[in-house]
């Protein structure tokens, strides 16, 4: 039987509901933030309806890319967005789950709640696991 | 071959429940006999040693024999690896994150200008 595995991650943004919002859908504004440190974000596309698709590419330069895509599950303008995460070349894998819970703190604070489920184990998840591994050595060669 | 990979999964496996994850909380604080374990749970002995066996086959606890008891430790080399994994999905979202922060900082301060 399945069972879920989770991160979590919280921050403090200096905006508005609707700035971080914008900042979170809009494909122009995602490709300036997306990726860890190192990576550029190339093309990022994204119908924001519920069943729409998204995808973002990342390179670390010409010859090492990926793309990481998925479908919004569930959008709640500006306090909610809920997709699936998949990384492209382990299809027929299950996803996991990004959800993104926003809440005004204070007049132009705004709190980002962040959780990814991953459902594990399955048969599929060394792959998954394998696929990061090589994807980190590789970070590693790049940056060392 | 059991690979690294292999044992990963174990681990996640051997965690995803939470009387397992109990048990290696209580071994955290120290080791324990499975019966000074089972007083601490509401299941029964059997029930108990068959969740520690899943632990021990993870590689998570290991056990060791102490007289006329089996004494049961956290392999804390083990929970690392598992830590490891966390920490990378962490860190992807903390750094793409921070790169927000940075984002909107600047806008702001453009704003004010």
């Amino acid at each position: 039987m399945a069972s879920e595995s989770k991160v979590y991650v919280q921050r403090t943004f200096e905006c508005d509901l609707e700035t971080l919002f914008d900042w979170l859908t809009k494909p122009e504004l995602i490709a300036q933030w997306f990726g860890p440190e190192g990576f550029i974000t190339g093309e990022v596309k994204g119908e924001l309806i519920e069943g729409g698709s998204y995808s973002i590419e990342l390179k670390k330069e010409p010859n090492t890319a990926f793309t990481v895509y998925g479908e919004y599950l569930e959008i709640k303008k500006p306090h909610l967005i809920r997709f699936s995460y998949r990384y492209e070349g382990l299809e027929g894998r299950p996803p996991s789950i990004v959800q993104f819970s926003l809440s005004e703190k204070e007049n132009e604070v705004t709190e980002l709640s962040m959780v990814q489920v991953f459902e594990v184990p399955t048969p599929d998840f060394s792959t998954r696991t394998e696929a990061w591994n090589f994807m980190m050595q590789r970070l590693h060669d790049l940056t060392s | 071959m059991t690979t690294e990979i292999d044992q990963t999964d174990k681990i996640f496996s051997a965690l995803a429940d939470k009387s397992r994850r109990r048990v290696v909380e209580m071994l955290h604080k120290k080791d324990a006999s499975i019966l000074e374990l089972s007083e601490s749970f509401s299941m029964s002995f059997q029930a108990l040693s068959k969740h520690i066996k899943i632990l021990e086959s993870a590689g998570v606890v290991t056990k060791k024999k102490q007289g006329k008891f089996v004494i049961c430790s956290l392999d804390h080399k083990a929970l690392k690896k598992s830590l490891k994994w966390i920490s990378y999905y962490s860190n992807f979202w903390n750094e793409s994150f921070n790169k927000l922060d940075g984002l909107i900082k600047k806008e702001k301060d453009g704003k004010r200008k």
